[in-house]
């Protein structure tokens, strides 16, 4: 708001002397300025805090309080603000001179003065006065936009993060803002997705272009898809919005709930370790396989993600190269060479990894100011970063009888509807590329939402994966699991899972979805998979009850508790799976 | 002076030296370097055999040149970076898009 005419400034004159202050009032008065006055330091203070004066003239020898003193109170009430004090003396030595300012005097004018310098240095402090009020409007307003982005920023990036409480994180952003960026999402089967990423320098420019990357990784990860298509739409999303010098380098981390298996991507991070839960010493480090992301549209295929076996207890270490770049006091750098040492003085201090790093970085730096953000997260492998109801607790036998029970009354309900007179059929058939590229699952799941909002996207998602890995990796593929359960059985399964894909030549996999909500208390839906493949002895599996476990790579205990019934036909190469659930 | 451009014209090269710190505190600078010249199938060259630090946003800053460079269908050189800023350059694979001159 602006008011037509100017308010008039007002000047307070400090004198003991009457026909002092007389005199410099009349100069003031001449150049528009209302004047207020004090005869002493002690009332100096008092009236600038009642007056709010714009300039202050100040005297320095008086009784009681002196004018250097007030000077110093009347600076310290004026805070933030720029009030401009002028020191008139008699006394024009150096020695005055440098005190004068010292005590927080911005001029200083000797007496007997001249009208025509008092102008001059009234003028220039106004001008300096002007200057500083802008900056500090600016300032301000600055202040109140990093708020609100902020909390956008919080919204949209930060708050949704899972398994805060298991990983433990160092966050030190250089400013405000940090560029570095950690992202944690559960996906429907329970595997833990993490992204920690470092955009191109620091601040807000910087932590911008998470928000685009928060988006498109959350509402992926939801809807199942593997971190390489996460990590595709990410990328393309970023070339599209960030300019050509912005882009993010990033660490992308897949855990699975059976703790056994890990899948990485590095892009242009320092390497990711993995500290043995044992001997707590690094047994594998993930080295940058790509560049940033947001750099260049193409992107590599799933093959060169790094498919890594764990053992439960596995600590995953991962940091930006803010940690790497920080330097001490000589200038040198936080190292490999420090990282390594206060990681293996963790196992000897018998104290967490992150808690030995930060140490050693406190030790290492000291009180010199960080030039770029850091950010250092570890994860433990452990049972408590799962949701609490994954899939790998599922196995445990839960009350059958019970199940049963339910199940029955269900589908004889159904069964009492008899003909379907609401619901919906999918149908989804891949052969060539697409059976070698495509992920059929996370499509279905979609699919599946849009008819019906109440299903267990977990439970669902889980029964799909498990039937589509069986039609397609055991089916088509001919791949024996296992190959999982010897050591670094991961590793080899998905090699050899690589190179077979390579090598495929035809093959099909049909899945087919009958969904049923004729019934207003329950849906059921019954899953057809039919695979190219030779199949496999079902009914001699089945016979035996022992024989389950030797058919554990087909997930088919888990398949059995999560669905009404399971049945195998054909050569087994066709399972029919009905799943049933409340609405 | 943090960077200075050296024009040859006998064989279209503009060569940009760069001392001590390559940052985003000089990007103003090195932006102007190599604006102006648009002619085509210059070689930019980019020598670092002065500097001993470089930051993500200096990335940036070779992302943009090279942005700048592909219009003019031109070529961009890191001539003699340190060790350490090579192993920047590799790690955010800058290999695949600049030519690195030992």
């Amino acid at each position: 708001m602006m008011t037509s005419e100017p308010m008039k400034k007002r000047a307070l004159i400090v004198d003991d002397e009457i026909i002092n202050r007389i005199v410099l009032k009349a100069h003031l008065e001449k150049i528009g300025y209302e004047v207020v006055e004090a005869e002493d330091g002690a009332q100096a203070v008092a009236v600038f805090k009642t007056e709010d004066p714009d300039i202050v003239f100040m005297d320095i020898v008086m009784p009681g309080m002196d004018g250097y003193q007030a000077t110093r109170e009347i600076k310290r009430a004026a805070g933030d603000h720029f009030i401009p004090i002028i020191i008139l003396t008699a006394m024009d030595d150096e020695g005055t001179f440098e005190k004068c300012i010292d005590v927080g005097g911005d001029d200083v004018l000797s007496k007997p003065y001249d009208e025509t310098v008092l102008r001059s240095k009234v003028r220039a402090l106004s001008r300096i006065q002007g200057l500083y009020g802008e900056v500090q409007k600016l300032y301000n307003d600055i202040q109140h936009e990093e708020q609100i982005a902020e909390e956008v920023f919080n919204n949209v990036v930060v708050a949704h993060n899972v398994a805060l409480d298991t990983i433990q994180t160092l966050w030190r952003p250089a400013g405000r803002f940090s560029g570095d960026t950690l992202l944690t999402a559960y996906g429907p089967g329970g595997d833990l997705h993490v992204l920690l990423g470092d955009f191109t320098g620091h601040g807000l420019a910087a932590a911008l272009g998470a928000i685009p990357t928060a988006e498109v990784f959350r509402a992926m990860v939801t809807k199942g898809f593997s971190g390489h298509d996460i990590l595709i739409q990410i990328n393309d999303k970023l070339c599209t919005v960030l300019p050509a010098n912005l882009f993010l380098a990033a660490c992308y981390i897949n855990i699975r709930p059976s703790l056994d298996h890990i899948t990485v991507f590095n892009c242009a991070m320092p390497d990711l370790l993995i500290v043995d839960h044992s001997s707590r010493r690094i047994k594998k480090r993930v080295s940058s396989q790509h560049c940033p992301l947001g750099l260049v549209n193409e992107f590599p295929g799933y093959r060169e993600f790094s498919q890594i076996d764990i053992h439960e207890g596995d600590e995953l270490i991962c940091f930006s190269d803010g940690l790497i770049e920080s330097r001490n006091e000589q200038g040198q750098e936080f190292d490999w060479h420090y990282i390594d040492r206060a990681i293996h003085q963790a196992a000897v201090d018998d104290t967490s990894i992150l808690n030995s790093l930060s140490r050693a970085l406190q030790a290492f730096c000291g009180d010199i100011p960080q030039h770029d953000d850091i950010s250092l997260v570890t994860i433990p492998c452990n049972r408590a970063l799962l949701l609490a109801d994954s899939s790998s607790d599922r196995s445990a036998p839960s009350d059958l009888s019970e199940k049963q029970i339910n199940e029955t009354d269900q589908a004889d309900a159904i069964n009492r509807g008899e003909e379907k007179t609401d619901g919906a059929a999918l149908n989804l058939t891949m052969c060539g590329e697409r059976l070698k590229k495509m992920d059929p699952v996370p499509l279905l799941i979609n699919q599946l939402q849009e008819i019906e909002s109440k299903i267990d996207t977990q439970e669902v998602f889980t029964i799909l994966s498990e039937l589509y890995v069986n039609a397609f990796d055991h089916g088509v593929l001919k791949l024996d699991s296992a190959l999982k359960e010897e050591e670094n059985g991961f590793e080899r399964y998905f090699t050899e899972r690589d190179r077979r894909i390579a090598e495929l030549n035809g093959g099909r996999v049909a899945i087919t979805i009958d969904v049923n909500l004729a019934h207003q208390h329950s849906g059921r839906m019954v899953i057809k998979v039919e695979d190219s493949g030779q199949g496999f002895a079902y009914a001699s599996a089945d016979t035996s009850m022992d024989g389950r476990a030797g058919l554990s790579g087909r997930g088919i205990p888990l398949l059995d508790e999560l669905c009404e019934s399971l049945c195998y036909e054909g050569s087994g190469n066709r399972v029919v799976a009905t799943y049933t659930w409340p609405r | 002076m943090p960077l200075q451009t050296q024009v040859s014209p006998n064989d279209n090269t503009v060569t940009i030296k760069i001392s001590n710190q390559f940052t985003y505190s000089i990007q103003k600078e090195f932006r102007e370097s190599y604006q102006s010249h648009v002619a085509k199938t210059t070689k930019f060259l980019i020598d670092l055999s002065g500097a001993d630090y470089m930051d993500s946003a200096a990335l940036g800053m070779l992302m943009l040149l090279k942005k700048h460079a592909d219009n003019t269908a031109s070529k961009v050189v890191i001539y003699h970076p340190s060790q350490k800023i090579e192993k920047l350059l590799l790690m955010a694979k800058f290999d695949k898009f600049f030519a690195i001159d030992h």
